[in-house]
């Protein structure tokens, strides 16, 4: 009997316990990649250049001269003193809710970061001090739903793609929703403005233009298949990848002009570097396109041995890719070969998890206290979230501890 | 690994999804019934397997009354009783082993489909084995307002409901009754084990209900189809004990395990095989034990 009681127990504390995980337990967490880019805040007449990491709940500033976490400044622009086990203060900003951050925070001004979590709670963050001016934040009126896009401020206006479907404007000074535009799936990438109008994609296959002002829809152009990054505008041609396996170039006025059939899915937006778009898709593939020529091939390699998601980097002579098969690889800008390294080998840097975020080059500024040029990379891995490596041979200068 | 079974599995869902009119819904309830009846040989080979080693509990009980200090013995003898009746004490476990993944795979498959996150919308890439399927990414997830990828909401909410009941009834209709206490009225290690079954068949389903509160309304679909076919199969069963369904508690003990139920041709041939070897008992008297088993 004792026996039967104690079996009881067990399996009525285990059910309990099962109840509240699953009536009252937070959204799962770590189910996202590291949304990173570079932000700059001001102190008095100094300005700062940070690392800026929005991942899991909290959007932190990492210090890119030596990957430690950046210091909250006082009114001197000071550090302030350090917490009371010693621990130094640093830019940590925390979420309510325990929701993922997917993307970055977007600039609201000189002092204020505006943020979005998947929840769609709006945050309000004071650079000064990294919290938030708004509380536990706001909503957007009468939408529910989530979010994986950053924001675009747009004066009082600022747009957020939703998860489910719809772009819309939110008028930040009254708290209401100045207009949507209709979308059937969602949208999960910024929208890019240009001359007063908002180009965007949506996962329905589908690139929109509308009126940034009244959100009237001016066109849209069926891309064959769902996209899920922010067009590129180079001299009046918008470039955008799509999961039909195909990068486009598009005009304005939403007529395609040129187009190219990749292996695989392309995820990132496209980046141009003297006329030539480079691109990745998510098998590992590498493309180098001529715009001048109707996006023909320069030269196309297999690079990774699984996704390479983000947008690839152009330096200089390279161009720089991560993986989701935990590597990061250095090419030839010309022919997208392996760059050598010191001793003959190709230039590669094992990381310890997958890599889907974008990559970062920094270049020494008196800003930012870097000593040469950096190659930021993020992981999935907490203990190694950030790596910097210089660009010249891919040397290991430093990492970032997500603690 | 997990490749071989997801990828064909998504390829399959996504299939359906463009041949039920892009219906996200019809298509989740056309795969689950699919694999279930592609599993029908498994489950049939499973629900066999575990009848037959019911149907030989009691001569089991004996052997472990009468070699209950000697375990070495006791695994002999066991196995020499499994052997004379073609039982293999394991045959219902690997039916199960061989399901598990499928039903971990179809699971996936659903979750991966109907891509919530940048995460599982970018493992979706680079699955589909048919061409041309990428274009139908991602599949329309909302119906009647209801986001199939997110939790359940206003009218969905029935669905935890039905995933309670469904789960309900099927682990019930799953649960054999205890066998009858043995002579000293102590229950035996067996209902023991039963007794402990049986509460998981009552805080499991419940367990089952509010998980669904978290899933996407997807997977719910997927966990009501699955427990109707379940039920359907167990349904065919003669022994299958409906009154348990409207237990909370443990069951009442079966008076007799053949007064019920008609007995399936293995009980037959054990009780047979009983009867003709206690007749033996008591018409040569001299016989030994051991000769007397044989």
């Amino acid at each position: 009997m004792p026996s039967l009681l104690s079996r009881r127990s067990i399996l009525g504390t285990a059910f309990v316990f099962i109840l509240l995980l699953a009536a009252c337990g937070p959204a799962p967490l770590g189910v996202g990649w590291p949304a990173i880019s570079l932000a700059n805040t001001t102190c008095g007449e100094n300005t700062y250049q940070h690392v800026i990491v929005a991942f899991n709940d909290r959007v932190v500033l990492v210090d890119p001269a030596d990957g430690s976490g950046s210091a909250l400044l006082n009114n001197e622009c000071e550090p302030r003193p350090p917490e009371a086990d010693g621990r130094a203060k640093v830019w940590d900003f925390r979420g309510t809710g325990q929701n993922q951050f997917f993307a970055l925070p977007s600039t609201l001004d000189e002092q204020t970061l505006i943020a979005m979590n998947y929840a769609q709670r709006i945050y309000e963050i004071d650079t000064a001090t990294a919290r938030a001016n708004n509380g536990e934040g706001s909503t957007l009126p009468e939408r529910t739903g989530h979010a994986v896009a950053q924001p675009l401020v747009n004066g009082d206006l600022i747009y957020f793609g939703l998860a489910n479907k719809d772009l819309v404007a939110w008028n930040r000074s009254d708290n209401t929703l100045a207009w949507s535009v209709p979308t059937a799936h969602g949208v999960w990438s910024s929208p890019l403005l240009y001359e007063g109008v908002l180009y965007f994609t949506s996962l329905d296959h589908n690139l929109y233009a509308a009126d940034a002002a009244s959100g009237e829809l001016l066109w849209k152009l069926d891309i064959e298949g769902a996209a899920a990054s922010t067009p590129l505008l180079h001299d009046g041609i918008l470039y955008v990848g799509s999961f039909a396996r195909k990068i486009f170039a598009i005009s304005l006025e939403g007529e395609k002009l040129a187009e190219y059939t990749t292996i695989d899915w392309v995820w990132g937006t496209p980046t141009i570097h003297e006329n030539v778009l480079y691109a990745a898709d998510l098998v590992g593939n590498v493309y180098a396109l001529d715009i001048t020529n109707n996006l023909s091939q320069i030269w196309q390699q297999k690079v990774a041995a699984r996704a390479i998601r983000a947008t690839p980097v152009v330096y200089e002579d390279r161009v720089i890719v991560g993986s989701r098969d935990q590597r990061i690889y250095w090419l030839n800008r010309d022919n997208g070969t392996p760059v050598q390294d010191g001793d003959g080998q190709p230039l590669v840097r094992e990381v310890p998890s997958e890599v889907l975020s974008d990559v970062l080059v920094i270049e020494p500024t008196e800003t930012n206290g870097v000593d040469e040029t950096l190659v930021v990379v993020a992981t999935l891995n907490p203990a190694e979230l950030l790596i910097a490596y210089s660009l010249e041979q891919g040397e290991l200068k430093w990492t970032y501890r997500y603690q | 690994m997990w490749d071989l079974i997801l990828n064909p599995f998504i390829t399959v869902l996504t299939l359906l999804y463009t041949a039920l009119g892009n219906s996200a819904v019809l298509a989740i309830v056309l795969f689950t019934v699919l694999i279930r009846v592609i599993m029908l040989p498994l489950t049939a080979q499973q629900m066999k397997s575990s009848k037959a080693m019911s149907a030989l509990q009691p001569e089991l009980q004996e052997l472990q009354k009468k070699y209950k200090n000697d375990r070495e013995k006791l695994a002999q003898e066991q196995m020499a009783l499994y052997r004379k009746h073609g039982v293999n004490p394991v045959g219902g476990c690997l039916p199960l082993f061989i399901q598990l993944p499928i039903w971990i795979g179809l699971y996936q498959a659903i979750n991966h489909a109907l891509a919530a996150t940048p995460l599982q919308l970018l493992d979706l890439g680079g699955r589909f084995l048919v061409g041309g399927l990428d274009r139908l990414v991602p599949l329309n997830n909302v119906v009647a307002g209801i986001d199939l990828t997110q939790p359940p909401q206003s009218w969905a909410l029935i669905l935890p409901v039905l995933v309670l009941i469904t789960s309900w009834v099927q682990s019930k209709m799953m649960t054999p009754p205890p066998m009858p206490k043995s002579d000293d009225g102590e229950p035996s290690a067996t209902n023991q084990a039963a007794a402990m079954t049986q509460s998981m068949t009552t805080i499991m389903p419940v367990m089952m209900g509010m998980f669904s509160l978290s899933f996407s309304v997807g997977l719910s679909i997927y966990f009501v189809v699955s427990n109707v076919i379940s039920i359907i199969q167990y349904s065919r069963n003669p022994n299958t004990n409906w009154k348990n369904i409207l237990s909370f508690g443990p069951p009442k003990p079966a008076v007799s395990t053949t007064s019920a139920n008609p007995r399936t041709p293995l009980e037959e041939k054990i009780a047979a095989r009983k009867e003709k070897s206690n007749k033996v008992e008591v018409i040569e008297g001299k016989a030994t034990p051991k000769k007397a088993t044989k």
